[in-house]
């Protein structure tokens, strides 16, 4: 018998844990679908006197992304809160499905299945608000999955020119490593608070958020501290001007790009190690 | 079935397989219960009624067949009423017989009950 | 069959088991009784691979539970003492968890839901804390594994409900299961359990059959208190002495008897228990 991995019992998890997901997430994602009907309802209820008051497709497609984020925090201690409880856990313990099939299968549905079944609904329902003659103007779905429209639309609003190189760029990038990366991106946020839902025993959301908003400040206070403090970075910043400012930031953010990719492979490939160990050795 | 607490359980069953024979529930040559349906009806251990039924087969009140499983002996009604009789002669007697002679009963008195 | 060697386990620092060993054999209903706290729970979760030992180890027909395997998952199954539900109906919770058991059987699960008397259409946290044990039991059972733990199973049932409990745990009983039951209502699995083990704080004091403890003690109904006996209690209408069976004689074990006259003369029956 295979012992690790069984495509037939696999299956059984995936349908297991499948049974669970809607019974336990559906709330959260019903409040998390509503918001940008609310956004919607608020925008066209407030008296107005001019057109401004339309959100664009690209605001709202941040939005649903913002939205999709936070369902992926909350989903781990929704759909497997009581996997790593000493009493309520041992049902789960007790499975007969592999550690690794278990893995998979939380994985799947925390990273995959959850921000899909989001964004598809979230994106639905922004159709239908989009075709009454109402403050929604575009699809959102028509752009979601267009990264370049998208970062082009972030720089066109903040001011800053692309030049022709930035735009080559990304045009050599190809769609689906663009979708890659934005995958990495969910892959990171979503080991993070899976790590934390088999760690904490309870408010297991909250604290992982506390965790991450101290570290936030140690990194920015060591950054801030570094760049002030370093020579070369501050030489390479008098360098600056007018003429060459679009070139600068261009290279910053490229590195910051990749800092941050690294970063993301990183930091998934410890959270989820850590997930699959507590998942095999977790006491009851 | 009710047990009570002086006599080995194992016993009480072998006695109430008897009874059940005697009664003619179980008839000579007839397939007797197995001893997991004795058990379920019961809720005692299968070992338990294990023992009691090896007790039976060493009486020679059932024996096993291939592929029947237990069934009465021909003279197993004999054999209890013997073994009862017997056991009533040696165990009960004797403590009746003390009895009368504490109480100060005579034989006349018994016989007397006899109506 | 299961087999632990020199077993050592602690939480923290709290020992609970030093150095025991013990086997499980197939084709029987264990008892495991002792005080509270002395580890009964914590001795069925560390032959589920709940928990791991310090030192020695625990094996399932040669797998180390604490891996975790599928092949030893499937063929176990633990109903902890606490009722713990999802909010379904036993049915949608079974029919979830049961593909995963080789031999689950859910006409099995039907036909024990209805001897229990439990009512099929509504869910867990509609029933009584009786009802929901039973429902739980059903559950388990029907998965039909070879290997089964309960924890304290009768806690919280109804005097009817725990005749129909021992006549399931009879019903599922073969040659191939090994059942565990632990408990320290020992009236309610009275004819039910044999062999029967003791624990103590660190120790096995008793893992013997009822033949081989009738063998080694006379459980004498008499009158009177006996000055040789290991323990005497008063019972109505009478005295119940527990002895040392010098005469070969046979007699009915009274297992609170036991476990009382066991805990009283822990060095002097496990002695006795272990000549030959």
């Amino acid at each position: 018998m295979n012992n690790t991995l069984n495509i037939n019992r696999f299956g059984k998890i995936l349908k297991h844990d499948g049974l669970n997901f809607f019974p336990n997430l559906i709330l959260t994602l019903a409040i998390l679908w509503a918001i940008p009907v609310i956004v919607y309802l608020a925008v066209a209820l407030m008296p107005t006197n001019d057109t401004k008051d339309a959100v664009d497709a690209f605001s709202r497609v941040d939005l649903i992304s913002a939205l999709a984020n936070i369902a992926i925090i909350i989903a781990p201690a929704r759909l497997y809160r009581y996997c790593n409880d000493s009493r309520k856990g041992i049902g789960y313990a007790m499975l007969p499905a592999s550690t690794l099939e278990k893995f998979l299968s939380m994985l799947i549905y925390c990273v995959i299945v959850t921000p899909i079944v989001y964004v598809a609904g979230a994106l639905a329902i922004d159709s239908i608000l989009a075709l009454f003659q109402g403050p929604y103007e575009g699809f959102a779905v028509s752009i979601y999955f267009d990264t370049f429209a998208k970062i082009n639309a972030v720089f066109q609003r903040d001011g800053i020119m692309l030049d022709e190189s930035f735009m080559l760029y990304y045009a050599s990038i190809s769609p689906i490593f663009m979708l890659i990366l934005s995958a990495i991106g969910t892959l990171a946020i979503s080991s993070i608070f899976m790590f934390g839902n088999m760690i904490f025993k309870k408010r297991k959301t909250g604290k992982m958020l506390g965790i991450l908003i101290i570290l936030f400040i140690i990194f920015m206070i060591v950054v801030i501290n570094y760049v002030a403090h370093n020579e070369a970075i501050n030489l390479y910043f008098q360098q600056m001007n007018d003429d060459n400012k679009a070139e600068f930031i261009k290279n910053i953010i490229f590195r910051i790009m990749d800092i941050t990719f690294y970063a993301e492979i990183i930091i998934s490939a410890l959270m989820l190690f850590g997930v699959y160990r507590k998942i095999k050795t977790q006491k009851y | 079935m009710d047990f009570n607490g002086h006599k080995p359980i194992y016993l009480q069953i072998y006695d109430h397989v008897c009874e059940r024979i005697l009664n003619g529930e179980f008839r000579s040559g007839d397939r007797v219960m197995s001893v997991r349906e004795l058990g379920i009806e019961l809720g005692v251990n299968p070992n338990t009624v294990m023992r009691a039924f090896e007790r039976l087969q060493m009486k020679e009140i059932i024996a096993t067949k291939r592929g029947i499983g237990f069934y009465v002996c021909d003279d197993a009604k004999e054999k209890i009423l013997s073994e009862q009789k017997k056991e009533f002669l040696e165990t009960e007697v004797p403590e009746f017989l003390k009895k009368m002679e504490l109480y100060g009963i005579k034989m006349e008195d018994i016989i007397k009950c006899r109506v | 069959m299961i087999k632990i060697n020199n077993l050592d386990f602690a939480y923290n620092n709290t020992q609970v088991f030093k150095n025991i060993s013990l086997e499980f054999e197939k084709g029987n209903i264990y008892g495991l009784l002792g005080e509270n706290g002395v580890g009964k729970t914590t001795l069925l979760k560390l032959i589920c691979g709940l928990q791991k030992p310090q030192h020695g180890s625990v094996t399932v027909d040669g797998l180390t539970p604490s891996m975790r395997q599928p092949q030893f998952l499937q063929n176990v199954y633990f109903l902890p003492e606490e009722v713990i539900t999802e909010d379904t109906t036993p049915e949608k919770f079974i029919q979830k968890i049961g593909v995963f058991y080789p031999r689950y059987d859910f006409a099995l699960f039907n036909q024990l839901m209805k001897e229990l008397e439990v009512d099929l259409a509504k869910k867990f946290n509609e029933l009584s804390h009786g009802q929901k044990k039973k429902a739980l039991l059903a559950c388990a059972l029907s998965l039909q594994t070879d290997y089964l733990f309960l924890d304290e199973p009768t806690n919280g049932l109804d005097i009817p409900s725990k005749a129909l409990f021992r006549k399931v745990i009879s019903q599922y009983c073969n040659d191939e299961t090994t059942v565990i039951i632990s408990t320290h209502q020992v009236k309610d699995v009275e004819n039910l359990i044999d062999p029967i083990i003791i624990l103590d704080r660190d120790d096995v004091l008793l893992k013997a059959s009822f033949a081989e403890i009738t063998k080694k003690l006379y459980f004498e109904y008499g009158p009177e208190r006996l000055q040789n006996a290991y323990y005497t209690e008063m019972l109505p209408g009478g005295y119940i002495n527990v002895m040392p069976n010098e005469d070969g004689l046979e007699s009915n074990i009274n297992i609170e008897a036991l476990f009382n006259a066991v805990m009283k003369n822990k060095e002097t029956i496990k002695n006795l228990m272990q000549n030959e």
